[in-house]
């Protein structure tokens, strides 16, 4: 009887099972098969440059309307338009956003995802086995993107953590570092791009749009004119317009602009974006589209800051540029043909349409659709001429040098050189309207309102330094308060990591 | 009894059938005619005797099949008999007619017939819910009186209801069970919380065991991921009158037994098999009608002109019309009359079931086409099931289960309701040329949903086949080795193409298909013991051993610039620009090993001792394997001694339970650090690149729930009236927790064994019997209250927000926060509107004098019920039948995005006619805020809605034609209907409907209403026919 029992026991688990458990993923791999070849250590470079275009989670991605959103809409030139109806964009656009605001956190986690794929590849790629001068053009761009990602960072928050190892092997209690003094950040910038113009130097050239030693160089003037250090900011830039690589101002202002024309001569570093065959296109050229116009998708998010001008009720940065300054005709559109009806609609000045709308990232490729091929420019060469130009004004006063390069930016733009004899101030203002011509919707007002030494003319902001207020409380963002000269330390980021502390004001 | 004579004919003919039919009882039948031919002379020739012969029959009610077995007694005395395999049977008595007589059989209630001559003819019906029942339990069955856990039955009246998929019958038909649609799309996906959820980021929908093979019914399962809409339910594929019984087991004994995967319950579905002895073929059709059980009341052509005036005055422009223009504007186009319609349903069933000594055999077909009450919107299903048993001899039996379902659905966009709201009342919906007007353009972009409705491609079709067979040896007597094979086969294909007319698309037309395939398999080998001591002393053991492994694949490609529109998604080669394909494989596999024992003594004290251990592949290669352990002891007062004089009292029982279950139900990998792919550019050249999206986690393991549950069973005057009532406490702890770790790590959380989550609750059931007789009256009340609550986070963090799945670029409406529930909402709240500006105010929670995201944001209402209710009456009258079933919700907050988005008053879109009576400086006072273009802050309890509501879920009145007319068209039972569902509800609400749920079966974000597609009322006749 016994032994019925015990031979159902064994024939029950006689089932032998064939089944394992360990999981064997077959459409991803983990990291530790990774790092191995060249290959791998190009596809880890590839991706520290993603987040700059795309993103997993379906928020904004940085060069791709984030900071068009989160940035642009807070300054004097632009503003949420009718079609962004988001609260968390109205509230940045009226300076009404505290520190949970998402566009606040986006900016934040989208930059450390830049970083730490950045301190990855800089931990793995020397291991690899592969030829030398590959690596050293990746290591070059590795340095580089971090220091990029580190000084929007710095600028955008002050003191931030500095990380610079893979995070994502560390528990964690290890996650949660306290923040490291701006300075020290600086430093590690500048060391950063000093070691990838080096890099550079012993490396093998890889395909147009990727980081380049002239790339780190040009980066290496502004974050030296960011510090004030005017001396290396002069020395830098002129490297980059007297050195061996060969950029140039297109003739005509649009091919700046234009996909035809990407990675061109005037293009030193680019947000590469592709419409249509990657997930996303140029998110921003439909927002600056107007609404409305038959066979146009055009949302409206996006719109100039209209504001009480003298008599004009209506007045945008539009009518700053002078009817002959090329700029103008390229940087906006007044009236769009309907592709579905070849009618023309919202003339300028009709009532209620006075508004003119960006157009820095139209495809003519996509007529229809709003879709777009555009980069999105970082960094360009007219922009390392104006640098020049105020750093030499400010280490020299105007020389020569300062109104060559200004005047080489006035000059493709089919204005007038730049009266001469004028004074250290004036020139400086001078220098700022033409940042703000020049780069408008190109995500650089921001930094420049919290960087600007005021003058007299244009106000003073606290500690004597800074137009923000002055600025913005001309355009009617009367909420535009001291604090805003950082912004908050995104409140999600503090609970998470206890060991932060909040930027002042924002408490 | 001259009456008797002609029969005895007709009982020579059929004595011969008898011996074709079965040998076996050949002799016996023989010796009864023998006998009545014997008593019949007798009688003719003595006619002063005062004997009488009973001829009859007994058949199922509610079936009609014969009833083989059944025992027939006159009362008082010990004459009795059973009738054979056609039903019949032949009683002989010294009484004299009247009497009365007993009939029982097994599994139906007992019934008393007055026998006034014969032949007569008997039908029993079968019990239902009575504690006598034989209820399904994991790996087996047992007698309801006997089990110590807590298990609930869909009622029979409620089996009946007319729905395209079987747990939409848990609704309100069970307690502890909370049954939310996402939205009217026919064959939308549903989402079922047994007491509550015991996740967080984990899913928390119940186990499903579907003839023994078990089924996680998680929507994904059926999704390509292509097609635009809703997804679609995953058990739809199951035929509603295919099933015998739904049982939901609940607390920790119950469903320990599927350890790993029980702890948010387990939903049994049994589904029917043939009667032994004679065959019978049901027929089962409806037709009915679907209409949106209301409308939104929306701002006319004219009425929006002047809120778009007052927009453009407040923000110093010139208004867009004159008056003699806003004089012309009139009614302007009613969108919703325009995508909402009359649609019809209809269903047919037939099965065939079939039945001898040693075989049972159901086949059946089933039909059903739902069009959505969305234009060109609907629902399609076919499907097919074969379940057989055969004994090949007294000790091996081998059975099947075998079903194919395919289902075609053609789906609503996401966004087609808030578009239909959205778009303003001035446009037409075509042009003058006969073309669509493109989209809505003044300010926000809206695309026109009639256009997209009527030009888009959007299917998503699944063809599922479940299977299941055993074989059972006993080896002894009371030793039973029992081994099946199971698989379940999913293919799901997607078709989307939207041609260029569409503003929605791309130039020369979008086109993607989509593809999943799933083949998952089980094991699974048992060994039963089952002995009785003593008389009642009864012993069960069952051990085991399962295997199960799963792999899908899925597939996708989008194409776009098309030459032509005619290939819609049929030739994406012919596209001239591509976008990259997708491709993937998921595999995950578990191992269980199972035991349960189960004592009772004396039918008084009843234990059951149950453990599982689970491997799972999901879990880190450290923490594979997990045990489940419960015990449940019951004890039945009533058949104690000092119980024996209380009449009233038929059942009194107490029980107790406590265990531990687990949840594994994660995506696979997710303990593996992952690499992803993030593309980027150089010049347009696409190139890849490789990034760590996940962290780590080698001790990932099972989430565990405790549960402790004590419950009672009270039955009273004979079954009249019947209560059970439960009250549980679960704490889940080691939650699989998407942990929040700083974004500076480049990653947004790490998943962890971290955190708790407690569940308690009440349930009560009662079933009264109210009146008895020709007239019956039964009704069922049902009552079910959880509190969920959120304890522990683990140390880094006491809350974090959710990211609403819909709207990741928003502000989150809801927050997971220690001391709160799961779907407790947080935001501003509302303080009226300022007399002085016409602006929406908000309560300045910290008194600082303004109005900040950080500080004047409150926890505003949760997702969860207070509590759940509902209420089944049941009459009978002669033949005929009514039901009406209400149930009720209470407590439970929607946020309804579709008021938030479109009591905006920007004039950009279509408006609320609640802007009616917004502030203007000649109406100050107000609760609705001006025109305004830019109204900054917006996520307020404004919109956060109270969603109780009371409802006649279902109404249904049937007709059943007397058995004597229907005998001489040979037809077994006939039964016509009227059913109505959804027949009218009470609610505060003001959205279409408060049963929603946006975001499906997510776990976090729960109680989003963004502007869902709208259930139905429908009216329904329909016809059941048995022969």
């Amino acid at each position: 009887m016994k032994t019925v029992y015990i031979k159902a026991l064994i024939i029950l688990l006689g089932f032998s099972s064939c089944v394992k458990l360990d999981e064997v993923p077959q459409s991803f791999i983990s990291p530790d098969q990774f790092y191995k070849t060249a290959s791998d250590a190009i596809s880890a470079v590839n991706s520290i440059y993603y987040p700059m275009i795309d993103n997993t989670t379906g928020a904004q991605p940085i060069y791709n309307r984030l900071l068009n959103t989160g940035m642009d809409y807070m300054t004097d030139d632009l503003d949420a338009g009718p079609g962004s109806p988001n609260a968390e964009v109205r509230a940045l656009a009226n300076l009404t956003h505290a520190s949970t605001n998402l566009r606040v956190q986006q900016i934040w986690t989208q930059h450390y995802e830049g970083i730490n794929r950045a301190n990855v590849a800089l931990e793995r790629i020397p291991a690899i086995e592969m030829e030398v001068a590959l690596k050293n053009r990746l290591l070059g761009e590795a340095a580089f993107l971090r220091a990029f990602y580190y000084f929007n960072l710095v600028r955008f928050y002050g003191a931030v953590p500095l990380l610079l190892t893979d995070q994502t092997k560390l528990s964690v209690p290890e996650l949660q570092v306290p923040r490291t003094p701006a300075d020290e950040v600086y430093a590690q910038i500048i060391k950063d791009l000093e070691a990838s113009a080096n890099y550079f130097s012993a490396g093998s050239s890889g395909e147009p749009g990727r980081a380049t030693r002239g790339a780190a160089v040009a980066l290496l003037s502004k974050v030296y004119l960011t510090r004030r250090d005017w001396t290396n900011a002069i020395k830098y830039a002129e490297v980059v317009i007297n050195g061996p690589f060969g950029y140039d101002l297109f003739e005509d202002y649009s091919h700046v602009f234009l996909p035809a024309y990407k990675n061109g001569k005037e293009h030193i570093f680019s947000a590469q974006i592709k419409g249509s065959s990657i997930s996303t296109g140029h998110l921003v050229t439909p927002t600056d589209i107007r609404a409305g116009v038959p066979g146009l998708k055009g949302s409206y998010g996006t719109q100039l800051t209209t504001y009480k001008n003298g008599n004009d009720n209506y007045y945008t940065l539009y009518k700053a540029y002078s009817e002959k300054d090329k700029r103008k005709r390229v940087s906006f559109v007044t009236s769009y043909i309907s592709p579905a009806n070849g009618q023309k609609y919202f003339t300028l000045n009709a009532p209620g349409d006075s508004v003119p709308y960006v157009n820095k990232s139209w495809d003519p490729n996509y007529p229809a659709t709003g879709n777009s091929d555009a980069n999105a420019n970082i960094l360009r060469f007219s922009e390392i001429l104006l640098i020049h130009a105020e750093a030499e004004n400010e280490l020299n006063g105007p020389t020569a040098k300062a109104y060559a390069s200004i005047n080489r930016v006035r000059k493709r733009a089919g204005i007038d050189d730049l009266l001469p004899s004028l004074s250290k101030d004036q020139f400086r203002d001078a220098v700022y309207l033409e940042r703000r011509l020049e780069l408008i919707a190109e995500y650089h007002r921001y930094f420049d309102l919290i960087r600007e030494t005021g003058t007299e003319n244009t106000g003073v902001g606290p500690e004597g330094k800074g137009i923000l207020l002055k600025c913005l409380n001309l355009v009617g963002k009367t909420n535009v308060k001291a604090r805003h000269y950082l912004y908050p330390i995104p409140q999600g980021e503090i609970d998470r990591n206890p060991q932060l502390t909040q930027n002042p004001g924002w408490e | 009894m001259a009456s008797l004579c002609p029969n005895s004919s007709n009982q020579k003919i059929e004595n011969k059938m008898y011996k074709k039919i079965n040998k076996l009882l050949y002799g016996t039948i023989t010796l009864y005619t023998l006998l009545f031919l014997i008593n019949s002379t007798i009688q003719a020739q003595n006619p002063a005797t005062i004997n009488s012969v009973l001829e009859g029959t007994v058949s199922d009610e509610a079936t009609g099949l014969p009833l083989e077995g059944a025992n027939i007694q006159i009362e008082g005395v010990t004459n009795q008999t059973t009738t054979n395999s056609k039903g019949q049977f032949i009683l002989r008595t010294g009484q004299k007619f009247p009497y009365n007589i007993l009939v029982t059989f097994v599994g139906y209630e007992k019934k008393i017939v007055l026998a006034d001559g014969s032949p007569i003819s008997v039908t029993l019906k079968p019990e239902e819910s009575r504690l006598d029942d034989v209820v399904v339990v994991g790996y087996g069955t047992q007698k309801r009186k006997d089990f110590t856990g807590s298990l609930a039955s869909v009622p029979a009246a409620l089996k009946a209801q007319l729905t395209s998929s079987p747990e939409r019958l848990l609704q309100g038909s069970v307690t502890g069970v909370q049954v939310t649609q996402a939205n009217g799309q026919p064959g939308a996906s549903v989402s079922i919380r047994i007491r509550g959820g015991t996740s967080i980021n984990a899913r928390n929908e119940p186990l499903y065991v579907i003839d023994g093979f078990p089924v996680y019914n998680s929507d994904k399962t059926v999704n390509a991921g292509i097609s635009n809409g809703t997804s679609i339910n995953p058990l739809a594929l199951i035929n509603p009158s295919d099933i015998e019984s739904i049982d939901v087991l609940k607390d920790a004994s119950a469903t320990a037994i599927y350890g790993s995967r029980g702890a948010n319950g387990v939903v049994l579905i049994t589904t029917k098999n043939g009667s032994r002895g004679g065959y019978q073929v049901e027929y089962n059709g409806y037709y009915g009608v679907q209409t949106v059980s209301k409308t939104i009341d929306m701002l006319n052509a004219r009425q929006w002109g002047e809120l778009k005036n007052d927009a453009l005055k407040d923000a110093g422009k010139s208004p867009l019309y004159t008056q003699a223009q806003l004089d012309s504007l009139g009614a302007g186009t009613d969108w919703q009359a325009a995508v909402f319609r009359k649609a019809p349903v209809q269903n047919h069933s037939i099965s065939l079931t079939a039945g001898s000594e040693r075989f049972r055999v159901l086949l059946s077909a089933n039909y059903l086409s739902q069009d959505g009450i969305i234009i060109n919107t609907g629902f399609k299903k076919y499907t097919w099931r074969l379940n057989a048993d055969y004994n090949l001899s007294e000790r091996f039996k081998v059975g099947t289960n075998i079903s194919y379902g395919y289902t075609k659905a053609t789906l609503a966009p996401v966004n087609i309701v808030y578009n239909t709201l959205a778009m303003v009342p001035v446009l037409p919906i075509r042009g003058a040329d006969g073309g669509f007007t493109e989209s809505s353009a003044f300010g926000s972009t809206i695309s026109n949903p009639i256009a997209t409705l009527t030009l888009q491609t959007n299917t998503t079709s699944t063809g599922r086949l479940l299977t299941n067979t055993y074989a059972e040896y006993n080896l002894l007597k009371d030793l039973t080795l029992k081994a099946s094979f199971g698989t379940d086969i999913i293919n799901n294909k997607q078709n989307y193409y939207l041609p260029s007319e569409l503003y929605e698309s791309a130039v020369g037309g979008r086109a993607s298909v989509g593809s999943l395939s799933t083949i998952n398999w089980i094991n699974e080998n048992t060994l039963t013991y089952k002995k009785t001591f003593r008389e009642n002393d009864r012993l069960d053991i069952v051990v085991g051993n399962t295997q199960q492994k799963s792999a899908t694949e899925t597939f996708a490609a989008n194409a776009s610039n098309f030459v032509t529109d005619a290939y819609t998604y049929n030739n994406l080669g012919a596209a001239s620009v591509f976008l990259s394909p997708a491709s993937g494989k998921i595999d995950w596999a578990l191992k269980s090993y199972l035991a349960r024992v189960n004592y009772g003594f004396d039918n008084r004290y009843l234990l059951t001792l149950t453990a599982r251990a689970d491997g799972s592949s999901r879990f880190g290669k450290n923490k594979k394997w997990g045990t489940f352990p419960s015990a449940a002891f019951a004890w039945n007062i009533n058949n104690e001694k000092f119980f024996e004089n209380i009449h009233a009292i038929n059942v009194l029982k107490l029980r107790l339970s406590a265990g531990t279950t687990g949840n594994q139900e994660i995506e696979p990998y997710r303990s593996l650090s992952r690499l992803s792919n993030y593309q980027y550019s150089f010049g347009n050249t696409v190139v890849n690149g490789l990034a760590t999206s996940s962290f780590a986690n080698a001790d990932l393991t099972w989430e565990k729930t405790a549960q402790y549950n004590l419950g009672i069973d009270i039955e009273l005057f004979s079954g009249r009236m019947q209560l059970t009532t439960d009250l549980y406490y679960k704490k889940t702890s080691d939650l699989l927790l998407e942990v929040p770790v700083p974004y500076s790590s480049s990653l947004v959380s790490a998943f962890q064994n971290l955190g708790m989550v407690r569940n308690q609750g009440l349930e009560i059931n009662t079933k009264s019997i109210n009146i008895d007789g020709e007239f019956q009256w039964s009704t069922n009340v049902l009552f079910s209250l959880n509190r969920n609550k959120i304890l522990s986070l683990g140390e880094n963090a006491d809350y974090f927000f959710i990211t609403d799945p819909g709207a990741p670029t928003l502000l989150p409406t809801q927050i997971i926060k220690v001391g709160e529930s799961v779907g407790a909402f947080y935001m501003y709240q509302a303080d009226g509107v300022d007399p002085e500006t016409g602006l929406q105010k908000y309560k300045d929670q910290n008194n600082d004098g303004k109005i900040s995201q950080d500080y004047d944001r409150i926890i505003a209402g949760s997702s969860q019920p207070k509590f759940l209710a509902s209420l089944l009456n049941t009459f009978n009258y002669k033949g005929f039948d009514l039901s009406v079933f209400l149930n009720a919700s209470y407590g439970n907050k929607v946020f309804n995005w579709t008021k938030a988005n479109l009591e905006l008053g920007t004039g950009y879109t279509g408006a609320l006619a609640t802007l009616l009576n917004r502030w203007t400086p000649s109406n100050t006072i107000t609760d609705m805020h001006k025109a305004i273009e830019n109204p900054s802050v917006t996520i307020s309890d404004r919109f956060l809605e109270d969603a109780s509501f009371l409802r006649i879920k279902n109404l249904t009145l049937g007709y059943s034609i007397p058995q004597a007319a229907l005998s001489k068209i040979k037809l077994k039972n006939v039964r016509i209907y009227a059913q109505a569902s959804n027949l009218f509800t009470w609610t505060r609400y003001t959205g279409y409907d408060p049963e929603v749920n946006t975001n499906e079966q997510n776990s976090l974000s729960t109680g989003i209403d963004r502007s869902a597609y709208p259930n139905a009322q429908s009216l329904a006749v329909g016809l059941n026919i048995k022969f």
